[in-house]
């Protein structure tokens, strides 16, 4: 979609212009449908969250600047709409800080797994690696999409989830390693 | 930061950027009711306000004139200032003025009849200086104490006038009064209804139409009517209770093909979706629930003038379930279902915030305009059902009560 549409539908939902925000919607539906199942294991409550997060796009559209691209933003809106939604449910220790100031100490050997990795997931198919993501807990899959997947740094997410630099920075170690270790377990299966 | 790192990160925003989910575009509907939804509620919300407010402002504006009015009407002698005096100097200085300029007063026997009227003028001006309005300078008062007593006229008449002031300077020294008023309430609103998720019985829910059951309610209606008993104090402070016949309904628009249908094991859930031939929920009408209301409310009213003013109550209710009408979907088996006994909690707990305005009639009725917002604090179903639905609505208030005592 060209950015003229774009700024047109924008301009169309800052005045809540039904055809537009149905524009918006069937254009933007599946990528954020993917961000929210990055997010929550359970497709029907990624679809809610879906649900929910337009419903505040399109109630918060009108302080859209411009700044960033209306994906970024919108991706934004989506990740915090499924942040509360794992806030308000059992997921608690998401945003709890558990004796996770264990630093990872790399060595030569854990760099050398992960550029294997690298070269592994590089040819894996997408939905592939997303169940493999989506099998880690919780905790650490939050941190790998937030970190590695949607750009956020170490102090955004502590400031997001309310955990200090130092546990993101360790979860994000643990989820990689755990992820490596999934990965070449279920692959030499195979 | 390792180059492994990098690696490894840049690959997965790569990939994973860009992952779309499966999401039916039919699901703008139900994000389109939601918003209709939103938007009917913005209105009926801001145009409550905005009638009270105008509604307020007429009031205060009706009493600030009349009240002017009336000030200038019953001080037209008496200039005022805003300096405050201080109460100890002001019995003497008034009894030091009295007596320096009616100085044969104490010899006639008039003396008592000037002490009190000055006495008066004395608990009037104290009163207002207690509540922080303007003062009378002092010499104007005995001025116009003076100019009173030289008047032939009857001491009915001088503590007439002398009496004017006190309304304006709300010198009523009546003692804290308990009074009874009963009455009866008529109620009409909008009902709605939040349904989600009993995160406890989550495993029961059949996920795959569960929007279908959740989207399914639109705007009803609802209506409170019942008898009221009201405990006044100090003719503001007031607790409110009695008995209503309250209603919630709800429309529901069901129609859906169920081609999964689940195997539920009573004790672990959904274990598996049995293959069958598809079959089509279809419904279409009202919900109607029907409970027994005893509320509990704590008030506060605000007089403009004797017999108009603002009130505003809020309080706690207890609801026993009566009757249900209509039909719901259960959302584990997906059949429709009644209303009943089985998934209705037999006592709700629930709030209620209302705010408006009453108008006391000369007969003591009072009349009471207020829009008002009920909700329930938890389910109307009981805990072991998969669902939660939480009953709300927004109405407006209308009573009647008689001041019995």
């Amino acid at each position: 979609m060209d950015k003229s549409k774009i700024y047109e539908i924008i301009e169309g939902c800052k005045k809540n212009d039904r055809n537009c925000q149905k524009l918006l919607f069937e254009f933007y539906s599946k990528k954020m449908m993917g961000v929210c199942q990055r997010y929550c294991n359970n497709s029907e409550i990624a679809r809610d969250l879906v649900h929910d997060g337009f419903i505040k796009v399109f109630t918060k559209i009108s302080s859209f600047k411009g700044d960033s691209s209306l994906e970024t933003w919108m991706t934004r809106i989506f990740i915090n709409t499924c942040l509360s939604h794992l806030k308000k449910t059992e997921n608690r220790q998401v945003f709890m800080d558990i004796d996770e100031n264990i630093h990872s100490i790399k060595d030569d050997n854990e760099n050398k797994d992960e550029n294997e990795f690298a070269v592994m997931i590089k040819n894996m198919p997408v939905s592939k690696i997303f169940d493999y993501i989506n099998s880690l807990p919780e905790k650490y899959k939050i941190i790998l999409n937030m970190y590695s997947v949607d750009g956020f740094s170490h102090k955004q997410i502590s400031e997001t989830l309310g955990i200090q630099i130092g546990s993101s920075k360790s979860r994000l170690s643990r989820a990689r390693t755990m992820l490596i270790d999934k990965i070449k377990h279920n692959e030499s299966k195979n | 930061m390792s180059k492994g790192d990098l690696n490894i990160d840049n690959i997965l925003k790569d990939r994973l950027s860009s992952f779309e989910g499966k999401i039916p575009l039919s699901d703008w509907n139900i994000i389109e009711k939601k918003l209709n939804r939103r938007k009917r509620i913005f209105i009926f919300y801001w145009s409550s306000i905005t009638l009270l407010l105008l509604i307020g402002s007429f009031v205060l504006y009706n009493s600030a004139t009349k009240n002017y009015k009336e000030y200038n009407l019953k001080t037209e002698n008496l200039r005022t200032f805003k300096k405050p005096i201080e109460k100890n100097t002001l019995n003497k200085e008034i009894e030091n003025k009295i007596v320096l300029k009616y100085p044969k007063t104490e010899k006639n026997n008039k003396n008592s009849n000037l002490n009190s009227i000055a006495t008066e003028t004395y608990n009037s001006n104290e009163q207002k200086s207690n509540i922080g309005i303007e003062y009378i300078q002092l010499d104007l008062i005995s001025k116009f104490v003076s100019d009173l007593y030289n008047f032939n006229m009857s001491s009915i008449e001088k503590s007439k006038i002398l009496n004017l002031n006190k309304p304006i300077y709300n010198s009523n020294k009546s003692n804290c009064k308990f009074s009874i008023e009963i009455g009866v309430n008529f109620s009409p609103s909008i009902g709605m209804e939040a349904i989600k998720e009993n995160a406890k019985m989550n495993k029961f829910i059949n996920h795959s139409y569960f929007n279908a059951i959740a989207g399914s309610s639109s705007f009803g209606n609802g209506m409170n009517n019942g008898l009221n008993m009201q405990i006044n104090y100090n003719k503001k402070w007031f607790i409110s209770s009695g008995i209503n016949f309250k209603e919630y309904s709800v429309y529901h628009s069901f129609d859906y093909t169920i081609s999964e249908f689940p195997n539920v094991d009573i004790l672990q859930g959904i274990l598996k979706y049995l293959p069958k031939s598809p079959e089509n929920v279809k419904y279409e009408g009202k919900g109607l629930l029907k409970f027994i209301n005893i509320p509990l409310l704590f008030g506060y009213r605000h007089y403009f003038t004797p017999s108009l003013g603002i009130e505003s109550k809020t309080g706690i209710n207890l609801s026993k379930f009566s009757t249900g009408q209509g039909k719901s979907v259960n959302p584990t088996y997906l059949h429709l279902e009644d209303y009943s006994r089985e998934n209705i909690r037999n006592w709700s707990k629930g709030y209620t915030l209302s705010t408006g305005i009453f108008y006391k009639s000369k007969r003591n009725f009072i009349f009471t305009l207020e829009p008002n917002y009920s909700s329930m604090i938890g389910s109307a179903y009981k805990k072991s059902y998969p669902v939660k639905n939480r009953l709300y609505n927004y109405g407006l208030n209308f009573n009647i009560n008689y001041i019995i005592k």
